[in-house]
């Protein structure tokens, strides 16, 4: 009886000091990301309530059979717009192609100026664009998908930055350091330290279950600490 | 006072302090352990099962083959669709189920319009089932139903939806949206998944909201948990613990106490108990230096059996039958031998190491004095009364003649050969003496101390009690404590006190605790034994208290009176039995507190006995006259 007890302590105490960096992280990033609500951490915040575009007040050209058997195969078109025109998206096998509504030529890309200015007109805070760089791929804080994106910062709300499509200048993304914070603790949470995406890493296996052990342990104790020794008065 | 006392005692003071500290800390940690460590372990459990379960085979995605794009070919032109849907905000042509359509959103609704007719369209069953077996090929459809109701497994999409039962190892189900695009597939896998999911974000009824107030409170408590084990481990972890050489040699004792406290110490085999926790910094109290003649350094062993005929009793035999039945022992006449737990008195382990200078120390007869003390600036010490403090005598002698002292002691020293006496302490020595003081926070703290002196014809007195005598004003003292069990119980019934000689310290401080820090109207009666009249400690105010509360009464005896007297003759037992004890109707109901020499002790406890008074109602403090 005595023995056991020696023992569980024992592990608890051993497995407490191995562990007690990884449970005090796990809690932190717990407590880190239950307790900042996911809608700032998504970055709504950062932006405006759009307003409605109409597609109708644009003007376009439909296209004809033989404009898409250029293309083709083409599995979808979608009409949409960008700043003040009507846009085609065509979905083909050499991937999206942007066509102009009216002239059906393929679009050029939007400059600085265009993207800064959607940029300030989408931010819900009265800030200055601070820089819009466009990248050649996509940064790791989007996933790193290789496909230019244009990231305009802001020196405000956390150091927000969103993210417009070069060509169609739509939203892709938004972050900031609320964000940035999270996936870090996300990534001390699951223990992946390079992808921070791989829950099934060894690394978080081992911890887990010594973890399991360590708190099964702990719970045991609890029996022994709460067991009342009968209170005898010696005379 | 040297320097290295100096040092020790800041030592024992930052020690004490650290024992508070882990003491709250331990508190919290097992309260917290005991409310939020059931979910502590459910979000181990479900972690690792995260962990374990494959997120390959959770999404179930892997089931499934990508179906070929189909083409569109007809002319596209948004005009007619527009008119009819003026305010869309997205329009697209995408080819489905073999043939061509407008997919638009429509004041956030999807419609999916035939190209012709330009009119909505909802799938029918064989569409979508067609979809299924073009998606997930050889797999039979169980079931396929429309869904307009929530559930947990639907709860991320748009009502209607469409759900496909197939039949696969993991009881797959399908769900498109009814204009037939795929949505996602639920497996047996990601069930399992969803369940500990709940548990770990402890949404139970919708399953998605990891930002409710109930996972951020007790993730809230749950740091505290784990902030307070990590400040524990540097009280649970001990040197040896990483010593692996010194770890063979040693033995682990676990230390704990009443109050919950609880603590391992890796030591040397083959010592004494008393000397192994000295050396972890648990001092048990001693008065006799381990002779197994002081009992002060008792303590309980959970484990130890009982068997009253073993001889090895023995060397335990100061302490009662009851108290070795409890397991209780003497520390210094256990020897370590092995691993072994150990029960110490919560004052063991709060005992505080005190400094403090000599205000008085006068003579009271020609072998008591009375020595008073001030804790250093800023300094008390709270006792309850009957506690008893050590002093701690550092190694040195005393020649009793250097002694400065009054004529009438002077007198009675020359006619005794007291003058040619010595007190050697060949080591530094500890001595319990009670305080007479009312019962609190004190700065102030007064003793006596009755000088030993040998009964045979050798020259030397007792080590502690000359030491306390060559005290004068303004030396420096250092003791710890408090320590005792000399304590009175809350009652209404009657105390009677027996004291014989410097017995009448802690008595003191029960009477004025009694009388004026309680307000009792108990009815207390003192029997107060001394040699002589001369030797009458405390007799103004003694009377005064007499003269002041109708409920106390004393009765002093004296036994050796060579003339008559105002007061009883004989030994205060006797005194007390023919007196008091025969005539009292109630005696067993009575709470009984006896303090004095030996002799006197076990002339008294014999006499209660007699008296039918039982165990528990007669607490005694054996010491004091030592
Ligand atoms: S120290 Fe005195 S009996 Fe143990």
């Amino acid at each position: 009886m005595m023995r056991i007890k020696f023992l569980v302590r024992k592990t608890h105490k051993w497995l407490g000091l191995i562990l007690s960096v990884q449970l005090l992280l796990w809690i932190v990033s717990g407590l880190y990301m239950t307790a900042v609500p996911l809608t700032n951490v998504h970055g709504n915040h950062l932006l405006k309530a759009d307003d409605e575009v109409l597609l109708n007040q644009y003007s376009w050209q439909p296209i004809s059979q033989a404009e898409l058997e250029q293309y083709a195969p083409v599995s979808s078109v979608r009409l949409t717009s960008r700043l003040n025109q009507a846009l085609y998206v065509l979905t083909t096998e050499q991937g999206l192609i942007y066509l102009d509504g009216e002239t059906l030529e393929k679009v050029r890309p939007l400059t600085r100026n265009d993207i800064a200015m959607i940029a300030k007109k989408k931010f819900a805070y009265d800030a200055p664009v601070q820089s819009a760089v466009l990248l050649k791929q996509y940064p790791q804080e989007l996933g790193g998908r290789n496909q230019p994106v244009w990231q305009v910062n802001f020196n405000a709300a956390f150091n927000a930055s969103l993210y417009f499509h070069p060509v169609t200048g739509a939203l892709i993304s938004k972050r900031s350091d609320i964000w940035r914070a999270f996936d870090f603790l996300w990534m001390l949470h699951i223990m992946d330290y390079d992808e921070r995406s791989d829950v099934n890493n060894n690394l978080l296996f081992l911890s887990a279950l010594t973890a399991l052990i360590f708190v099964t342990a702990g719970l045991w104790l609890l029996f022994y600490s709460f067991h009342r020794r009968n209170k005898k008065q010696v005379a | 006072m040297n320097n290295s006392a100096q040092v020790k005692s800041y030592q024992e003071k930052s020690n004490e302090a650290n024992i508070n500290t882990v003491f709250w800390l331990r508190r919290i940690h097992k309260w917290l352990g005991l409310l939020l460590g059931l979910q502590l372990f459910l979000w181990v459990l479900s972690g690792l099962m995260f962990n374990w379960l494959d997120h390959k085979e959770v999404s179930g995605r892997y089931l499934l083959t990508t179906p070929e794009k189909s083409s569109i070919a007809l002319q596209v032109d948004p005009t007619d669709v527009l008119k009819k849907y003026p305010n869309a905000s997205s329009i697209q042509r995408v080819s489905r189920f073999n043939s061509e359509w407008w997919l638009i959103e429509d004041n956030n609704e999807q419609l999916l319009l035939d190209v012709v007719s330009l009119k909505s369209k909802r799938i029918a069953k064989p569409v979508i089932e067609s979809e299924v077996n073009k998606r997930y090929p050889d797999v039979k459809i169980i079931s396929t139903n429309l869904e307009s109701e929530r559930t947990l497994e639907n709860r991320r999409f748009n009502l209607p939806v469409w759900r496909v039962d197939v039949s696969d190892e993991q009881e797959s189900a399908l769900y498109f949206d009814q204009y037939g695009q795929f949505l996602d597939i639920k497996t047996n896998s990601w069930r399992l998944f969803d369940i500990f999911w709940m548990l770990h974000i402890m949404d139970y009824s919708g399953r998605t909201d990891f930002n409710n107030a109930l996972v951020i409170f007790v993730a809230a408590g749950t740091l505290f948990i784990s902030l307070s084990g990590i400040l524990l481990l540097f009280s649970v972890f001990k040197r040896q613990d990483f010593v692996l050489a010194g770890k063979n040699k040693r033995v682990p004792i676990q230390i704990t106490s009443r109050n919950g406290f609880e603590t391992e110490v890796f030591v040397r085999k083959n010592q004494t108990l008393i000397d192994a926790l000295s050396k972890e910094g648990f001092d048990l109290p001693s008065n006799c230096g381990g002779g197994g003649t002081c009992g002060l350094c008792k303590v309980r062993l959970p484990q130890a059996e009982f068997n009253h005929q073993s001889s090895s009793f023995n060397k335990h035999q100061i302490l009662s039958r009851n108290a070795l039945k409890d397991g209780c022992r003497l520390g210094c006449q256990i020897d370590v031998t092995g691993a072994m737990t150990v029960e110490l008195p919560e004052q063991v382990l709060k005992q505080q190491v005190k400094q403090g200078k000599v205000t008085a120390s006068r003579f009271l007869t020609p072998l008591v004095k009375e020595i008073v003390l001030e804790l250093d600036k800023g300094d008390e010490l709270s006792f309850q009364a009957g506690e008893y403090m050590q002093f701690h005598c550092p190694e040195g002698s005393v020649e009793l003649s250097y002694i400065q002292r009054p004529d009438f002691v002077d007198d009675y020293w020359r006619d005794n050969k007291i003058n040619s006496l010595k007190g050697v302490r060949t080591d530094a020595i500890k001595r319990a003496y009670s305080m007479v003081d009312k019962p609190g926070r004190c700065r102030e703290l007064t003793f006596l101390v009755r000088l030993e002196v040998p009964t045979d014809d050798s020259n030397t007195c007792g080590a502690g009690s000359s030491y306390l005598f060559s005290l004068v004003p303004g030396d420096n003292v250092s003791l710890s404590g408090p320590f005792g069990e000399f304590y009175a119980e809350q009652s209404d019934d009657e105390m009677i006190l027996l004291g014989g000689g410097v017995g009448i310290a802690p008595l003191m401080s029960h009477i004025e605790y009694q009388l004026h820090v309680l307000n009792s109207k108990r009815k207390i009666t003192l029997f107060y034994g001394v040699r002589d009249e001369s030797e009458v400690l405390y007799l103004d105010k003694l009377s005064q208290l007499v003269d002041e509360f109708s409920n106390f009464q004393m009765v002093i005896a004296l036994s050796n009176a060579k003339q008559h007297s105002r007061y009883a003759i004989g030994n205060i037992s006797d005194v007390a039995r023919y007196q008091y004890f025969k005539q009292h109707d109630s005696l067993p109901s009575c709470q009984f507190y006896v303090c004095g020499p030996p002799k006197m002790l076990s002339s008294t406890l014999k006499i209660l006995s007699q008296f039918n008074v039982p165990d528990s109602k007669v607490r005694f403090d054996d010491f004091g006259s030592i």
